[in-house]
C-alpha cells in the first residue's frame, strides 16, 4: 500500500521548500519534481516579521504552495542555540550528559552520535509556521555532517566549519568520531553600527570612535553569550571557572588581535573571535581529546571574505580549503531522501 | 536515513472535503446501484407474477368457457326440466280431473293417455249411465270421442272409449 501510495506520488508534481532566516529576512528556495525529474526550481526573498514572525506575503507564498501541489514538504533550518551534539546514540547514555532525554528531540547520526535540540525550539518554530506546517527541520550540524561526508576522508582531526549568513557551525571529527561540536548565531544587531556609519557620513570621529568602543564592548557581552552557549554544551558546573579564564584570556586575545588587525569589520570580526574561541575551547577544554589541529575546510554557503581566511591562515595557522556549498539545496536533498522519493 | 527532529506532516492527494464529497457520492452510487438491483429484482418476480397470472388467467377463461358451456346445457336441461314438470303438472291435472269425471258407478279397468288420445276401458252399469255421465264431458273435451260396448254376464257393459283431440296443424 505504501509503496503504491509514493508510486503515485511519484506521477505528480511534488515541491521540497527550504527555509532559512537571515537577519530580517526568510531566503525561501524551492524545486518542483516530477516524474523524478526537477521541474522548476527558484529562491525567493521575503522580509521577516517581529520575533521573527512570517510575514503575511510569506505565508501567502507558502499557501499558494499547498494549494497549487498536494505534496509539498517544507523544511526549516533550525538556528537555535538550544541544539547540541553528544558522542553517543544510546538513550542511557544521554544522562550521563546531565541531558533531560524527556525534553529533546534527537536524531542520531551513523550510529555514532546524536544531535539534540529541545522541545521547546521546535514547538516554537513550529508556532511560527502555524497552519502552514512544518515537514522537517533539520539542523546545520546535519547538513554540515552531510557536506563532510560528501568530501573525501580525513584521517587526523580536522575542523569543519560551515559558513552561513546568519550562522556558523563548527565540528570536528576524529575520523568518524565526533570530537568537538559548536554553533553560533551572528547578532546582527551588533554590527548594525557599519551600517549607521555609512548612512550618517557627517558623524564626528569622536562619535564614531565611541559607537566602536560601545561595539567592543557589546562584543564583550556577546562573548559571555557563547559562555551561555558553552554551559549548554557541557552542561558540567565545575569548568566553568577554569572556562571563564580561558575565555577571558582569549578575550583578551581578541580584543587585541581585533585592534590590530584593522581589515576586520564587524559581522567579520564576530565569526573570527567566534571560531577563535572555539577552538581556544577544544584545545583547552580536558573533556575534549584534542590533537593539534592543521587544517581547516571551510563551507562556504555564504560570502566568506579573503579577509577572515588570510586572518585564519595568519592568526590561527591552519591550512585552509574553501568548498562553495548550498545548504538550502542540501537540505532539499535530504527532504527527498526523508521522503524516499 | 533520518535527518530531521520532526517526522512529515501527511500527505494527502486528496482533501478532506474532498473525500467527504467522494464518499458521498459512493454511498449514494452505492445506494442508488442496491436500489436499481432492488428494483430488478422486484421487476423480476413480478414478471414471473404475471406470467403466473397469465396462466391463471388462461386457466379460468378456459374454466369459464367450459361453465357457461355448462350453463347452456343446464338452462337447457331446466327447461326441458321445466316442461316436463309443466306437462307433468298438467298431467297431474288432467288425471285428476279425468278421475273426477268418472262417476262413481262406472268403473274403469285401464287409462292410456297419449298426448293427443285418451282411451279408457272399464265397466259401466248402463250404455246411458256411461254416456250421460261420462260420455258427455268428454264429447266436450276432445273433438273425436268413440265409444264402444260390450255386454257382460252380469248385464253391465265393458267399454273402451277412445278420444282424440285433433290439432288443426296436424289435421292440415
Amino acid at each position: 500500500m505504501d509503496k503504491i501510495s509514493k508510486m503515485i506520488q511519484k506521477r505528480f508534481a511534488n515541491i521540497f521548500v527550504a527555509i532559512v532566516s537571515e537577519e530580517n529576512e526568510y531566503v525561501i528556495k524551492y524545486i518542483v519534481v516530477k516524474k523524478g525529474n526537477i521541474v522548476s526550481k527558484d529562491e525567493k526573498r521575503f522580509s521577516m516579521g517581529e520575533d521573527k514572525k512570517l510575514s503575511s506575503d510569506t505565508k501567502g507564498f507558502l499557501h499558494s504552495f499547498q494549494k497549487d501541489y498536494k505534496f509539498v514538504y517544507i523544511s526549516y533550518l533550525l538556528d537555535s542555540l538550544g541544539q547540541g551534539c553528544i558522542s553517543t546514540c544510546s538513550n542511557e547514555k544521554i544522562e550521563e550528559y546531565k541531558i533531560d532525554k524527556n525534553n529533546i528531540f534527537q536524531v542520531c547520526v551513523e550510529n555514532s552520535w546524536m544531535v539534540y535540540t529541545s522541545k521547546t525550539d521546535i514547538k516554537w518554530i513550529k508556532s511560527l509556521f502555524g497552519d502552514i506546517g512544518l515537514d522537517f527541520i533539520f539542523s546545520p550540524y546535519i547538513v554540515l555532517n552531510n557536506f563532510i561526508n560528501k568530501n573525501k576522508d580525513c584521517n587526523k582531526q580536522t575542523l569543519h566549519f560551515l559558513y552561513m549568513e546568519n550562522s556558523i557551525t563548527i565540528l570536528i571529527f576524529d575520523e568518524k568520531k565526533l570530537i568537538f561540536n559548536a554553533f553560533f548565531k551572528i547578532p546582527y544587531k551588533e554590527f548594525n553600527f557599519d551600517n549607521d556609519e555609512e548612512f550618517k557620513p557627517e558623524s564626528s570621529e569622536d562619535i564614531s570612535d565611541g559607537i566602536e568602543l560601545d561595539n567592543i564592548e557589546s562584543e564583550e557581552d556577546e562573548f559571555e553569550n557563547f559562555v551561555d552557549i558553552a554551559k549548554l554544551d557541557d552542561d558540567s558546573d565545575d569548568e566553568i571557572d577554569e572556562e571563564d579564564d580561558i575565555l577571558s584570556s582569549a578575550k583578551e586575545d581578541i580584543k587585541s588581535s581585533a585592534l590590530e588587525d584593522l581589515e576586520l569589520y564587524g559581522k567579520e570580526m564576530i565569526i573570527f573571535k567566534y571560531l577563535h574561541s572555539a577552538i581556544e575551547e577544544y584545545y583547552k577544554n580536558d573533556k575534549y581529546e584534542s590533537e593539534f589541529l592543521e587544517d581547516i575546510i571551510i563551507y562556504n554557503d555564504s560570502n566568506i571574505s579573503n579577509d577572515i581566511i588570510t586572518m585564519i591562515e595568519n592568526d590561527l595557522f591552519l591550512n585552509v580549503e574553501i568548498h562553495t556549498v548550498d545548504a538550502k539545496e542540501e537540505m532539499i536533498n535530504m527532504s527527498i531522501e526523508e521522503v524516499d522519493f | 536515513m533520518k535527518y530531521s527532529f520532526i517526522e512529515p506532516g501527511k500527505k494527502e492527494l486528496i482533501d478532506t472535503t474532498s473525500k467527504m464529497w467522494l464518499g458521498f457520492i459512493v454511498f449514494v452510487v452505492i445506494f442508488l446501484f442496491s436500489f436499481d438491483v432492488l428494483i430488478k429484482f422486484k421487476i423480476n418476480s413480478l414478471n414471473k407474477q404475471r406470467v403466473q397470472n397469465t396462466a391463471k388467467i388462461s386457466n379460468f377463461k378456459k374454466k369459464i368457457k367450459k361453465l357457461q358451456q355448462d350453463i347452456v346445457f343446464l338452462n337447457q336441461e331446466k327447461s326441458q326440466a321445466e316442461d316436463i314438470y309443466a306437462s307433468n303438472t298438467i298431467l297431474k291435472n288432467s288425471i285428476k280431473n279425468l278421475f273426477d269425471l268418472v262417476p262413481d258407478k262406472i268403473t274403469l279397468s285401464q287409462v292410456i293417455m297419449k298426448k293427443n288420445s285418451l282411451t279408457l276401458y272399464g265397466i259401466t252399469p248402463s250404455k246411458d249411465t256411461f254416456n250421460f255421465l261420462l260420455g258427455s264431458p268428454l264429447k266436450s273435451i276432445f273433438q273425436s270421442s268413440n265409444t264402444i260396448f260390450y255386454l257382460n254376464d252380469n248385464g253391465w257393459y265393458r267399454f273402451v272409449s277412445i278420444n282424440k283431440i285433433i290439432n288443426k296443424e296436424d289435421g292440415l
